[in-house]
């Protein structure tokens, strides 16, 4: 199976067909020319395939992966995610780094990678409530809102799902490499790319359909009209899986793919707490908010702290000077306040030099 | 005993030459000895031109030596000691005892201006000796006190005075202490930029270096200039350093008490902002000397120029070595950096979009890690204000710099009284470990710190930056102690704090 894994472009259905010609493993192991015949390969998969056999290059990867820690998980093991069969080509072999598959409910958050901080933000708190309502998050490990929604699910002590679309050995964007190694200590890195595959355009619409196969919702935070985030979508739609987005600002290019699919029938995700007890399964249970990031249980917000926050939640996109005015402070009296809420993590820079709130964007 | 002196720079140094003539009979020639520049040797026909003015033919062999000879000579300022020199050996003017002379000659026997006018003034008040200088180097040496100096416009008047004939004007000390020139921009010539200026204060009050972020067009140079207005006014001696770098480079003075504010290119060459050179002059560092540098576009830069500017960020001086010598120019500047937030500048801008894609602004983010930003404990973001907003402030009138300053000094002061027996003189100059044991924080104020520095995952450099940023600010307040409130807004300085809009 990892032969014919590597040789490309084979899925499960490829056993099927065996199965209907009567072709047996063994013959196609010793690239026997009846076999492939029968299967109707040919071209350069069957001709990187005989290379392949001839080379002797299963015995080694198996070897490396030993070596390097990487689980191999073959279709119809125990191991398999069930979920995987819904798709319509799942993957004859799975390579898994960490700690193995989370079993129970899993939500994709995806989205593109030049998100805008409202973007990256949703992307964050989402996953961190998912990650409160012991809801594994699936995503893409690439940057942008993939890496907030990783982020925030680690931060949450979640354990999440990394998607990718080269050989598990290759951390990819290498931006990522320690935000990968967190995501390997609870959660795993999967893959279906024999070691060593550098990261080609082609792979990742492949690596979608995993995801998409992977969850149960699947919820796009930001996409513009032609991405990744947008056809994962569309092959969880086709998977069976219920599509949700958030909505942005109509004006942005970024959210034109997103806002569509809402208009297209995907369910629009305007509560996180809500959406969070849903995908958990438990009904009118109210998760802490950020769990990591609230204020310490001794020390209460200040009345001047309650009062930014306020002003934040209600506009948005302050400068300091904003803040000051509206709150009758001193500017040092406004730094004071955002030192002690961004250190919190409940007021954020939008931008620079300005301010808005967390508790804004979330429930 | 020698009695003509002339004057050669090394450095911001003037080290006395001894200029020795000897005339003997025989074709008409001038030798110049002693380690002489292209200058100087030029000299030779300058001088002879300036005497003939005066109706005085130089007949013979005339052997020039300049005295110490191992150290090189340069620069045209040793014109005029060569021709007092030459008249001497004549016997046309009697030098009676040991004086300084310098100034280029002009052909027609003027005297003109030329640089170290205030080095060779600083040198004739140590040996006590009497100075010649140029008419247009007046100014400048007439605020170095205590030297007995004449100003020369043409060497005929020299020679008058020297004969006894006629008396030049003497150069009376001068004092710019109270002139206050302006401050250029105002504080509150600048509509809103609240967080800017308040970093500004405290980076003015601790000596801490800025780093300001922000898109196009939101103000940052503005703020930059800003800051030297704020600062202390220079003190006579700080002044005098000034006046000495100046000089040396031969640029003009500037209004005396005001503090230099130097902004360099990011295609600057790094002698032209360390110094060096054939001749090792100066650069701008040490034009910034007691001022404010600032390096606009700051991760353009190249990374061996910043890397040399990062020792003399912590020394106050750089060391300039060529193979014509070494040489030590004074560099304690306050360093003010200014960066976009992304490649287009509009990373977060809430009006325009950003163009840039994901890869680019990580790889911009990571030029500006590095060895100079450890040296920068203020990160303030600079908004670009929308239309709205500038309507919005521009009825406001904030406070102007002299209040600032006020409050600066205040803080100075107290920082000057704590340090002074310590050894230094600000809160950014405070070593780890006086850190550690100078600063007290109040119990809730540590607990503070403890929670926040876990959650913002701050290094131990990060958790001392916010340390002496929170001393400053306490010091702004008249605060003996560091608080929660204190350390609070320190946290919004801090680096990266306001940084994870593209988290």
């Amino acid at each position: 199976m990892l032969l014919l894994n590597a040789a490309g472009s084979f899925d499960a259905s490829v056993l099927e067909a065996a199965d209907d010609h009567g072709v047996s493993w063994e013959d196609i192991v010793a690239g026997s020319a009846t076999a492939l015949d029968a299967l109707g390969v040919k071209g350069a998969p069957r001709e990187a395939l005989l290379g392949l056999v001839s080379s002797g290059w299963c015995d080694g990867e198996v070897d490396q992966c030993e070596k390097k820690g990487i689980e191999i998980i073959f279709f119809g093991e125990a191991r398999y995610p069930p979920v995987l069969n819904d798709l319509r080509d799942p993957p004859l072999v799975l390579y898994a780094r960490g700690k193995g598959l989370p079993s129970g409910d899993a939500v994709a958050v995806v989205g593109t990678r030049k998100c805008t901080s409202y973007g990256s933000g949703c992307a964050y708190d989402l996953a961190s409530m998912l990650a409160g309502a012991e809801v594994t998050v699936v995503s893409g490990g690439a940057m942008g809102i993939d890496g907030a929604a990783h982020r925030g699910s680690i931060d949450s002590g979640g354990r999440t799902v990394a998607v990718i679309g080269t050989g598990a050995d290759i951390f990819y964007p290498a931006q990522h490499a320690s935000l990968f190694g967190e995501i390997m200590e609870e959660g795993v890195l999967l893959g279906e790319f024999p070691l060593g595959t550098p990261p080609r355009p082609w792979q990742f619409p492949r690596r979608n359909r995993l995801i998409a196969g992977l969850c149960s919702r699947c919820v796009v935070v930001e996409a513009p009209q032609k991405s990744g985030a947008v056809l994962t979508a569309r092959l969880a739609l086709e998977t069976g899986r219920e599509v949700w987005a958030v909505p942005g600002r109509i004006t942005d290019t970024v959210c034109r793919g997103s806002n569509a699919l809402i208009s297209d029938g995907a369910m629009p995700l305007v509560d996180l707490g809500e959406f969070a007890c849903l995908a958990s399964g438990s009904q009118g249970e109210l998760f802490p908010l950020i769990p990591r990031q609230g204020l310490p249980a001794n020390s209460p917000l200040t009345p001047e702290e309650a009062e930014v926050l306020r002003i934040l939640s209600d506009h948005g996109d302050m400068t300091v000077d904003n803040i000051a005015t509206e709150g009758k402070m001193s500017a040092a009296a406004v730094l004071r306040v955002l030192g002690v809420l961004s250190a919190y993590g409940l007021a954020v820079p939008s931008g620079p030099g300005r301010w808005g709130s967390r508790a804004a964007r979330g429930a | 005993m020698n009695v003509v002196n002339g004057v050669t720079l090394r450095g911001i140094e003037a080290l006395k030459v001894e200029v020795e003539v000897e005339m003997t009979g025989g074709l008409f020639a001038i030798s110049v000895v002693g380690l002489p520049d292209a200058t100087v040797k030029e000299a030779r026909e300058r001088v002879r031109a300036a005497l003939r003015s005066l109706g005085l033919s130089v007949k013979g062999r005339v052997a020039v030596n300049l005295a110490p000879a191992d150290i090189p000579k340069e620069g045209a300022l040793i014109d005029l000691p060569i021709a007092i020199g030459i008249a001497h050996a004549m016997g046309e003017v009697r030098v009676a005892r040991p004086t300084i002379f310098m100034g280029e000659l002009a052909l027609d026997g003027r005297v003109r201006r030329v640089r170290g006018a205030v080095p060779a003034a600083l040198l004739a008040r140590k040996l006590g000796l009497p100075l010649f200088i140029p008419e247009g180097n007046a100014r400048e040496v007439s605020l170095v006190k205590g030297v007995t100096a004449w100003k020369v416009g043409h060497i005929r008047d020299l020679f008058a005075h020297l004969q006894g004939s006629s008396q030049l004007e003497p150069i009376a000390p001068r004092d710019e202490a109270e002139e206050n020139p302006e401050p250029d921009p105002d504080l509150s010539d600048i509509k809103g930029q609240a967080a800017a200026k308040r970093a500004l204060e405290i980076a003015a009050a601790g000596h801490h270096n800025v780093l300001m972020t922000g898109s196009p067009g939101s103000g940052k140079t503005l703020l930059a200039r800003a800051l030297k207005d704020i600062l202390p006014p220079l003190s006579d001696e700080e002044m005098m350093e000034v006046l000495l770098v100046r000089s040396t480079v031969g640029l003009p003075l500037h209004s005396s008490r005001q503090r230099p504010f130097r902004a360099i290119h990011h295609t600057s060459s790094t002698i032209s902002v360390c110094g060096g050179g054939t001749n090792l002059r100066p650069g701008e560092i040490s034009l910034a000397h007691r001022g404010v540098l600032f390096l606009d576009e700051f991760t353009e830069f190249r990374r061996d120029l910043l890397e040399s500017l990062r020792q003399p960020l912590e020394d106050g001086f750089i060391p300039v070595s060529r193979a014509s010598g070494s040489v030590t120019y004074p560099a304690r500047v306050l360093l003010v950096a200014a960066c976009n937030p992304c490649p287009c500048g509009f990373l977060g801008d809430p009006q325009e979009p950003c163009r840039c894609s994901p890869l680019a602004v990580e790889r911009y983010r990571r030029k500006m890690s590095g060895p100079i930003l450890d040296r920068i404990d203020l990160h303030v973001t600079v908004p670009r204000l929308t239309p709205d907003e500038l309507v919005q402030f521009e009825g406001q009138v904030g406070e102007s710099s002299a209040d600032v300053r006020q409050r600066v000094l205040r803080a100075r002061e107290v920082q000057w009284r704590r340090w002074g027996p310590l050894g230094f003189q600000c809160n950014a100059e405070l070593p780890e470990r006086a850190l550690r044991r100078q600063v007290k924080i109040d119990a809730e104020g540590r607990r503070f710190l403890k929670d926040v520095a876990g959650r913002v995952r701050l290094s131990g450099r990060g958790i001392s930056r916010v340390l002496k940023v929170a001393r400053t600010i306490a010091d702004l307040a008249g605060d003996e102690g560091l608080t929660t409130a204190h350390l609070a807004e320190a946290l919004a300085f801090r680096e990266g704090g306001d940084l994870p809009w593209n988290r």
